[in-house]
């Protein structure tokens, strides 16, 4: 991709790329991102159990 | 020599008259039938002002039943069945006479056209007498989808007519039992979309049924398994993939993301009266297929897990083909019971209202080549999600604040279609138009305030357990940057590295 088209180019967005660099130097802001993936990780793992199919209910009959 | 056809004005007397006519069912029984009382309401709603009678019609499907079973009864059945076809305009026998043979008439093939609804075929049976059906949906009104249908095309003594819906037919409890019955209607939506034959009943329950399983034969048909409805998928050169229905959010993300992409859905589950009669019924498995949605409430209806939200959590009715009660049959969802829909069958009191469909399984036939499943790549989107707003609330919200997710399954072709009509800067219109992508494709899209601002595609034909995202397109210049920023420094949630960003 031609970085030149990039947004960062644009001045106004400069300041906005410095706030992420600054952001990600922050040792707090990366373990709390950290949490929140293992907190989503823990809730995925829920729904996967959610729509985990019991092998039993393959012989089940459908009859109406 | 009698005429084979004839010309009625339509009411619903007429109609069940007619059926009585052309089936063995009496006339009195007719009255209490749930799918008289469904055609009431949807000929109503469709405006169905005449009914041509075409005697003598062979149904391939029913030909096939019958050579299978009906023809062996002592009874001797009928083969040839008649087809109602309906219209919302009012013409008389004498138009449509005129009509064939060409001579001077207000009535054209051209109005006939446009004012066709579709037909019922009735077979001469003397219970179970709803052949194949194919009628016109509903209008849209902004909230129905009906993403499944196709276009039947019908040769009325040589007038060319064509109605857009997927076939529906009642089961006969011979040759289909509910579960075959729904697969057929399934086959019909897959069919088209991935190219392979459309088994008649008979056939369906035949292949079914050459799976092993203890205790039951198969004609007459009681029913089939779950495992021998997965084997009447393979037969067709489809995958069955199988989903617990764990709660209404599975139930309408699976049927959001399916449906949306024009593949049924097959949900399985159990009938129970609210509150419980005196004489509780035991709860039977029913077999239905989902074929379209309404998309009702305000947006960003609250989904799972919290902060996550998906357009799949506005619908508030599910249209299904039961084969007990018609196609498109509507269903509200939720209700008294923790997963259900409502229906319109009848309780133990012969009134309606009080029996709900509590889905417990879900069933759908995949192109082989579709390997990831939904779940899959709703897991990435949740955590792209979470990604997005940790970002947006640390950047003081200059991402533009909640996203709603709308994610389907499509194809290339649908969504190189989609960019073409779209309005999208020349620039990333045409590397979207230009790139190389797989045939199926999950596409999540992402909107704020009601405008698409990210679009995200995962292959569906790659990897289950890689980051499988190929592309990300994102309409705001905030967006792109913090992206495009935070991928050079490791994986973006839900993700990963490899995908191109285009913005």
């Amino acid at each position: 991709m031609d970085m030149s088209q990039s947004p960062v180019a644009q001045p106004d967005l400069r300041e906005l790329a410095k706030r992420i660099l600054d952001h990600l130097a922050d040792p707090q802001v990366v373990q709390k991102l950290a949490d929140l993936m293992k907190d989503l990780e823990i809730r995925c793992a829920e729904l996967r159990e959610l729509r985990r199919v019991d092998p039993a209910c393959l012989q089940k009959v459908v009859t109406l | 020599m009698s005429s084979p056809w004839e010309v009625h004005p339509y009411s619903k007397e007429t109609l069940r008259d007619l059926l009585a006519q052309h089936s063995l069912v009496s006339r009195a029984s007719l009255d209490s039938k749930l799918h008289c009382i469904y055609f009431d309401g949807y000929f109503d709603n469709l405006a169905a002002k005449t009914i041509v009678v075409e005697q003598g019609y062979v149904d391939r499907d029913f030909l096939e039943d019958f050579a299978a079973y009906y023809v062996r009864c002592f009874e001797r059945y009928e083969r040839f069945c008649t087809r109602l076809h309906f219209f919302d305009r009012s013409f008389g026998s004498s138009d449509f006479k005129s009509l064939l043979e060409g001579s001077s008439s207000p009535l054209d093939a051209k109005a006939v056209s446009e004012s066709y609804l579709g037909f019922v075929v009735v077979k001469r049976l003397p219970r179970t007498i709803i052949g194949r059906t194919c009628l016109r949906t509903y209008p849209s009104a902004g909230r129905r989808h009906y993403p499944i249908i196709r276009q039947y095309d019908v040769s009325l003594f040589g007038l060319k007519l064509a109605v857009r819906t997927l076939a529906f037919q009642e089961q006969d409890r011979v040759a289909a039992a509910c579960a075959t019955s729904a697969l057929w209607s399934a086959f019909h939506g897959t069919g088209i979309l991935f190219h392979h034959h459309i088994p008649s009943p008979v056939e369906i329950t035949t292949s079914a049924s050459s799976s092993a399983f203890p205790g039951l034969r198969y004609l007459p048909s009681k029913g089939l398994t779950l495992m021998q409805m997965a084997s009447a998928i393979r037969s067709v050169g489809l995958e069955p993939t199988h989903v617990h229905a764990g709660n209404l959010d599975i139930v309408r993300d699976t049927v959001y993301a399916y449906v949306r992409g024009g593949i049924p859905v097959m949900l399985v589950g159990t009938l129970s009266e609210h509150p419980v009669p005196a004489v509780p019924q035991p709860a039977e498995l029913h077999a239905i297929v989902a074929t379209g949605f309404s998309l009702g409430g305000a947006g960003g209806a609250a989904g799972s897990p919290p902060g996550f939200s998906s357009i799949s959590a506005r619908i508030d009715k599910v249209y299904c083909h039961d084969d007990q009660v018609g196609p498109f049959a509507r269903m509200m969802v939720g209700g008294p019971l923790p997963i259900c829909l409502s229906t319109s069958w009848q309780d133990t009191k012969g009134q309606m209202g009080s029996v709900w469909f509590q889905p417990q399984d879900i069933l759908i036939p995949l192109y082989h080549k579709i390997r990831v499943p939904f779940e899959t790549v709703q897991e990435r989107v949740i955590r792209f999600n979470a990604f997005l707003s940790f970002w947006d609330n640390l950047l003081g919200g200059v991402l533009g604040g909640a996203v709603e997710w709308d994610t389907r399954l499509t194809t290339v072709n649908e969504f190189k279609t989609d960019i073409q009509a779209s309005s999208l800067p020349a620039g990333p219109r045409r590397l979207l138009l230009e790139r190389s992508l797989p045939r199926f494709i999950w596409r999540a899209t992402g909107s704020q305030a009601g405008s698409a601002t990210l679009d995200v595609l995962f292959d569906a034909t790659g990897l289950d357990e890689s980051d499988g995202s190929i592309l990300l397109y994102s309409a705001k210049p905030g967006v792109f940057l913090v992206l495009e920023q935070l991928r050079g420094r490791g994986a973006i949630a839900g993700l990963g590295t490899t995908f191109e960003l285009i913005g």
